[in-house]
């Protein structure tokens, strides 16, 4: 079973995020801020991130920056979870190394199709 | 009696030219010299004659008088004589020179006129004039000067024409006007005077050196205009210019900001709606997993709380976008693509929103290879159909054509739908526009504004033909750049 983790602080969105997931077959494992995501991740090496961009603590491009840093999580695929839609906060996310994004309100079948994409 | 008489200079005929004497010399001796004198003063010269013999010494006679003589032919002419006396003999005799001067009466009378004739003009002219010597004292004011002043002629001459300046203005007029005169130089200067009524008034001054016939300074002449009124009227102007000024600065600083404001709020309403509809969205897609009834009531209202959210989602963007075209924010991406298969993918995104028993035609003929920004021919492929879906009837065709040809993709979009009322047309492009035949058919009047701005970035044209009732065809022409 794979695991995903969701890095996303607010709660009824990580909640709904995680059970679409386990429905779908995935193990999850949340975090609701940046600082604890990037702990999660480095603790539990998760197959796939998904991530918000704006969150307290550290936000989702300073999450991406650390993980693309240390050895143990450089290669996990990570998608943002975005409710931005300026083209200039998607480029500069996708240059700083992100595999994809998905834009927020998602459909579940298109976040599910993402994720299998990195699978 | 007359002893000798001569003309001078000697052998003239001027007496008898001039008619002035009797015909010579010798026809007057002997007689008496009253002869010479007009008839109405004769009788006092003889008592004159007599107190001079009385009492002779060397004089100008009738001193500070206008002396005449009379011509043979009875005709009066202005002269003068000087008087002198001497012994002959034990007799005393009395010598008159007598000079006519008829030509210098004339001129001195001519020389009066004109003067008269400048100083009427002078002293009716509606600008003050005045003149100044070489040593800037004042020598002459006309009437017109006098009268703002109330002043008198004694008063002003000199340096009485300073008195009435503005405090404030006399120190830059005495240096504009000292200045000039030790350049000799020609000087304009704006300052206020006190009128008769005690008004400061502003006056334009103006001098100019002036120079004798030989060339030599005499001094300044000047006039100087009452222009009060105007100056008022330019400042008013100004102010009102002023004014008016800010006043437009001030409405442009609102508009940028109301501007900025709409721009944040669209931005942070976008961003902020996006997180309550992921929210309504996922949920939603929860309960559809865990509603095991197949409850088809349930299922009716799931679907339509996801469709109400794709509609808001929609408009959101609709807002952004627009927002962007308008903040100048939006930038063309062109990338190379098969327009055939990209009609496909558009027509399998439509498919949900068709109504019962409508059909989708597309046919796309020539070069499929195109160059373009996929996203927004998206935009307004998926516009333009969607529309077509909405107004028009279950049962009916769409009609999608794409042509390539001669360096231009043409596209059309075409439907038997309820048409564009006629007078609304050249509204349809408009923001918020929406025709008065849409009914309650939801929407928010955006769409073709955004179609319009993204065919137009990209270099195109758009147009349509619209008949109510009928349906109505879009056409879009979008260049395509040589190489392809």
């Amino acid at each position: 079973m794979k695991t995903v983790l969701v890095i996303e602080d607010v709660p009824e969105i990580r909640e709904n995020t995680t059970e679409i997931l386990e429905l779908a077959g995935f193990k999850v494992i949340t975090a609701s801020n940046g600082k604890e995501g990037l702990r999660v991740a480095t603790q539990n090496s998760p197959d796939i991130i998904l991530c918000d961009i704006m969150m307290p603590e550290l936000n989702g491009y300073e999450v991406l920056k650390n993980l693309r840093k240390a050895t143990a999580t450089v290669n996990i695929p990570f998608i943002y979870v975005t409710a931005s839609t300026e083209k200039s906060e998607v480029k500069m996310a996708m240059e700083m190394g992100a595999n994809d994004y998905v834009q927020k309100p998602f459909d579940t079948d298109e976040l599910i199709i993402t994720i299998k994409k990195y699978l | 009696m007359i002893k000798a008489f001569s003309l001078s200079p000697p052998n003239t005929s001027l007496a008898e030219s001039r008619g002035m004497a009797h015909s010579s010399p010798a026809e007057l001796i002997g007689k008496p010299i009253e002869v010479l004198i007009p008839e109405n003063v004769r009788h006092q010269h003889t008592n004159h004659r007599k107190s001079y013999f009385a009492k002779p010494k060397a004089r100008p006679m009738g001193s500070g008088m206008e002396l005449y003589a009379k011509k043979k032919n009875g005709e009066i002419f202005p002269v003068e004589i000087s008087l002198g006396h001497y012994e002959l003999d034990g007799e005393m005799l009395a010598v008159a020179f007598i000079t006519d001067i008829t030509d210098r009466v004339k001129a001195k009378k001519i020389v009066t006129e004109s003067e008269a004739w400048f100083r009427n003009m002078a002293d009716n002219s509606p600008v003050m004039i005045w003149v100044a010597g070489t040593n800037k004292q004042c020598t002459y004011f006309n009437n017109t000067w006098l009268k703002f002043k109330g002043s008198t002629l004694e008063h002003e001459l000199g340096s009485g024409g300073v008195e009435g300046v503005h405090p404030d203005d006399i120190e830059r007029f005495m240096t504009v006007y000292n200045d000039a005169f030790d350049l000799r130089k020609s000087f304009t200067v704006e300052y206020r005077m006190k009128r008769h009524d005690g008004q400061y008034r502003w006056l334009r001054y103006d001098g100019k050196p002036t120079y004798s016939a030989e060339n030599i300074f005499t001094g300044f002449i000047g006039s100087c205009a009452d222009i009060h009124d105007q100056r008022m009227m330019h400042e008013e102007l100004e102010l009102l210019v002023r004014h008016r000024t800010t006043e437009l600065y001030d409405a442009l600083d609102r508009e940028k900001e109301m501007n900025e404001l709409k721009s944040r709020f669209v931005s942070m309403a976008s961003h902020e709606f996006r997180t309550p509809l992921s929210i309504v969205l996922s949920s939603t897609s929860l309960i559809e997993q865990y509603n095991n009834l197949e409850n088809e009531n349930i299922n009716k209202h799931l679907s339509r709380i996801k469709s109400a959210v794709s509609n808001l989602t929609t408009i959101l963007n609709d807002f952004l976008s627009l927002d962007k075209l308008e903040q100048g924010n939006v930038e063309i991406e062109r990338e190379e693509f098969n327009v055939a298969e990209f009609m496909n993918s558009i027509l399998d995104d439509v498919r949900l929103l068709q109504k019962k028993g409508q059909l989708i035609n597309h046919i796309h003929k020539g070069v499929t290879q195109v160059s373009l920004d996929q996203k927004k021919l998206r935009y307004i492929l998926v516009n333009l159909l969607s529309n077509s879906i909405k107004y028009s009837a279950e049962n009916t065709e769409i009609n999608l054509d794409s042509f390539h040809q001669d360096g231009d993709l043409t596209i059309t979009v075409q439907d038997h739908g309820i048409g564009i009322p006629e007078a609304e047309h050249k509204f349809m492009f408009n923001k918020f526009f929406r025709a008065k035949n849409t009914g309650n058919v939801q929407g928010t009047g955006l769409g073709l504004t955004i179609v319009k701005r993204y065919v137009e970035l990209m270099d195109g044209q758009i147009s349509f033909i619209s008949k109510p009732g009928e349906g109505t065809t879009f056409i879009i022409t979008l260049p395509q750049l040589k190489s392809i």
